[in-house]
């Protein structure tokens, strides 16, 4: 349809010359014509026509004009198609009636031809406009679609899927400003993260991609949470416009099931439920900004080690979930999650809480994202070592020469460093055996945990073995190596083939006194000279292990085969 | 009283609608003449009838129709009845019928002048 040819016209008028003269003028115009005698007529040949234009005239027997119109205007869906009022009534009233019906326009009879064209032109511009809107509207749709599967398979389709990970984020709108985040690292401690960017929608969401890589580059690689978390928030800082900001729960679960660390910047409690009495035996409070915010983040401060036992439950969940309104505006609140928590004891909350949710809030729409989280803290969660894997892992190996490695950290450097993934990625980039990060972080943490722990700072490890001495434990470490500018570790690494074995021999070395491993016996029953179940552990994933020299220096065999 | 024109046929509306419609001018007069008629006798029938509201009709249409022509006078008679019966009151006798139809003949005389 261009103005030479403008389509087709409706002419709906029940006097017969009225339509003769006005089919002449439009004619003139270009337009091919259809005619109706009464509203009724007027809306079937609207369906079958499918006019561009219509003139519609308001006292018609059958059904008048004023219904034909809003009839008709409630099937045009999104093409516009003008109305313009044929009346010979110039009362305000009666004009005011032909808008409220849906007219776009009315004419007085006489027809003036001049008037004519010039509203047709008129509707000619709003139609164009109408268009252009559309077009646009289409596009916007598409391209959500897009970047819409584009999140899906970039954050989500990344997290981990276990029966005793239970969570869900239910976004405001298509984009959730809401993310969730899951993995294990190298030394299979589960990482959980959720987080809220301000506000919510695509705008919101698209924090979430820098967030996503940031999170899961850092933890396949062993890094530490604080150096995660502070990594975070330099991404954030640089991306994120003044006013936008991200709260974030983070939750690491050690493999023991003996503790777990919290940080919570900027979200609501977090809270760690007692497996047995179901009471709240921990409320994980925000310590800190969210990220995004400062340039650089305390993550001393925002962290907390906790002490949990097995089956105990960790629930982390976003503030669209306690500030969700029902229709009397009242929010669900905190009351409601405790209530929740407190009815499901011994089984899972997560369920209890939606239908509780859903039933508060009723027909009231969604303002913003809620996400809940519920963890319960088993076995089960956490990755299995996968012996088999190693045998029949097939590694692109040739003899790769020999090489070898010292560095050696002193007790200042100690303070600010965790060496471990700095080594291991060392390890990797060499050998090219990313199956074998694993097992060889959890080792290398296990031999460098023991050296700072009991030969650098010289705590002994019987403190663990109850909660209040573990919490001491813990506190002097931290007291301790926050002041260490003394001591030091030494990592050295020698890595040679032989026939088809490829072997790297670590010794690890710390400045302390060691101890007496001639008479020293490695039994499961008794193991409390060397820290906890993770000596067996090492022994399990090495080839050997031997100590040397006065007890301070551990060494470690670890082999593959090369076939 | 104020003495109505008496011109039976405006002829500056008619000439504007000749501009306008070009060729199809000439449709319209038939059209004019026997859609008059009907409407005469649909008039008629109604008021014989009775029946308020298709008189009411008829009345408007014949005002309509005959409006876009020139036809002044006629159109005014129309409205006059097209008023009353939009209160309900339709004329006494069938008096008004026989102006109807008088006036109407002298513009199809003119019309028909015009086509020729």
């Amino acid at each position: 349809m261009n103005n030479s040819n403008p389509g087709k016209a409706l002419i709906v008028d029940d006097e017969i010359t009225n339509r003769v003269i006005l089919k002449s003028l439009l004619k003139k115009q270009g337009y091919e014509t259809i005619e109706a005698a009464n509203g009724q007529e007027a809306i079937d040949l609207f369906r079958s026509g499918n006019p561009d234009i219509i003139f519609m005239d308001v006292m018609m027997p059958v059904v008048d004009g004023y219904e034909a119109t809003r009839q008709i205007k409630a099937e045009t869906g999104n093409r516009f198609v003008p109305i313009i009022f044929l009346t010979a009534m110039t009362d305000e009233e009666s004009l005011g009636l032909c808008i409220e019906a849906g007219g776009d326009d009315f004419m007085v009879k006489p027809y003036d031809n001049f008037i004519l064209r010039t509203k047709i032109h008129a509707m000619q511009r709003i139609a164009t406009l109408n268009q252009e809107v559309q077009g646009m509207y289409s596009m916007i749709h598409r391209e959500q679609e897009i970047a819409e599967s584009v999140f899906v398979n970039a954050i989500q389709g990344t997290n981990i899927s276990n029966p005793h990970i239970r969570s869900r984020i239910r976004p405001a709108t298509t984009f959730s400003g809401d993310m969730m985040l899951s993995s294990y690292s190298p030394s299979r401690e589960l990482f959980f993260l959720i987080g809220d960017f301000t506000g919510h929608g695509l705008s919101s969401a698209l924090g979430a991609m820098p967030v996503s890589e940031v999170f899961h580059a850092m933890t396949s690689k062993g890094f530490d949470p604080e150096d995660i978390l502070s990594g975070i928030n330099k991404k954030l800082k640089a991306l994120l416009p003044v006013g936008m900001f991200f709260g974030v729960q983070l939750v690491v679960i050690n493999p023991e099931l003996e503790h777990v660390r919290i940080f919570n910047a900027g979200m609501p409690d977090l809270l760690i439920i007692d497996g047995h009495s179901n009471q709240i035996i921990h409320r994980g409070k925000s310590r800190g900004l969210p990220l995004g915010v400062l340039p650089e983040i305390d993550t001393k401060e925002i962290g907390e080690r906790v002490v949990i036992s097995p089956n105990d439950k960790i629930l982390l969940y976003s503030d669209g979930l306690t500030e969700a309104r029902n229709s009397e505006d009242e929010e669900f609140g905190e009351a409601r999650l405790d209530a929740v928590i407190a009815k499901t004891s011994g089984k899972s909350t997560f369920d209890q809480l939606f239908m509780d949710l859903d039933h508060f809030c009723g027909d009231m729409s969604q303002v913003d994202d809620v996400t809940f989280v519920e963890l319960t803290c088993v076995r089960e969660i956490l990755p299995q070592i996968d012996k088999e894997v190693k045998a029949t892992a097939q590694q692109l190996q040739k003899d790769q020469g020999k090489w070898d490695l010292t560095l050696k950290f002193d007790g200042s450097r100690l303070r600010e460093t965790n060496p471990v993934p700095i080594l291991v990625n060392q390890i990797m980039e060499m050998e090219q055996i990313e199956s074998e990060r694993p097992s060889l972080f959890t080792v290398i943490t296990e031999l460098y945990v023991n050296a700072l722990d009991h030969g650098v700072l010289g705590l002994k490890s019987e403190l663990k073995s109850d909660p209040a001495g573990f919490a001491s434990y813990f506190q002097q470490r931290e007291a301790l190596l926050a002041a260490l500018d003394t001591g030091h570790v030494i990592f050295s690494l020698a890595v040679e083939q032989e026939s088809a074995i490829r072997r790297i021999t670590l010794r690890v070395e710390d400045s302390g006194e060691g101890f007496d491993y001639d008479n020293t016996q490695l039994s499961l029953v008794d193991d409390t000279q060397l820290s906890g179940r993770g000596i067996l552990l090492i022994d399990d994933l090495c080839h050997s292990l031997s100590y040397e020299g006065k007890g301070n220096i551990a060494k470690a065999i670890f082999e593959w085969s090369t076939t | 009283m104020t003495e109505q024109s008496s011109e039976t046929l405006d002829h500056s509306t008619l000439n504007q609608l000749k501009t306008d419609m070009g060729d199809d001018f000439g449709e319209l007069i038939p059209v004019f003449i026997q859609s008059g008629q009907e409407i005469l006798t649909a008039l008629e029938h109604a008021f014989n009838e009775g029946d308020v509201a298709v008189f009411l009709r008829q009345a408007h249409s014949l005002k309509s129709s005959s409006a876009n022509l020139g036809g002044t006078l006629l159109s005014r008679q129309a409205a006059a009845l097209e008023l009353d019966a939009k209160s309900g009151i339709l004329p006494k006798s069938d008096d008004f019928m026989h102006g109807l139809r008088a006036e109407f003949a002298r513009i199809e005389t003119e019309l028909l002048k015009l086509a020729a």
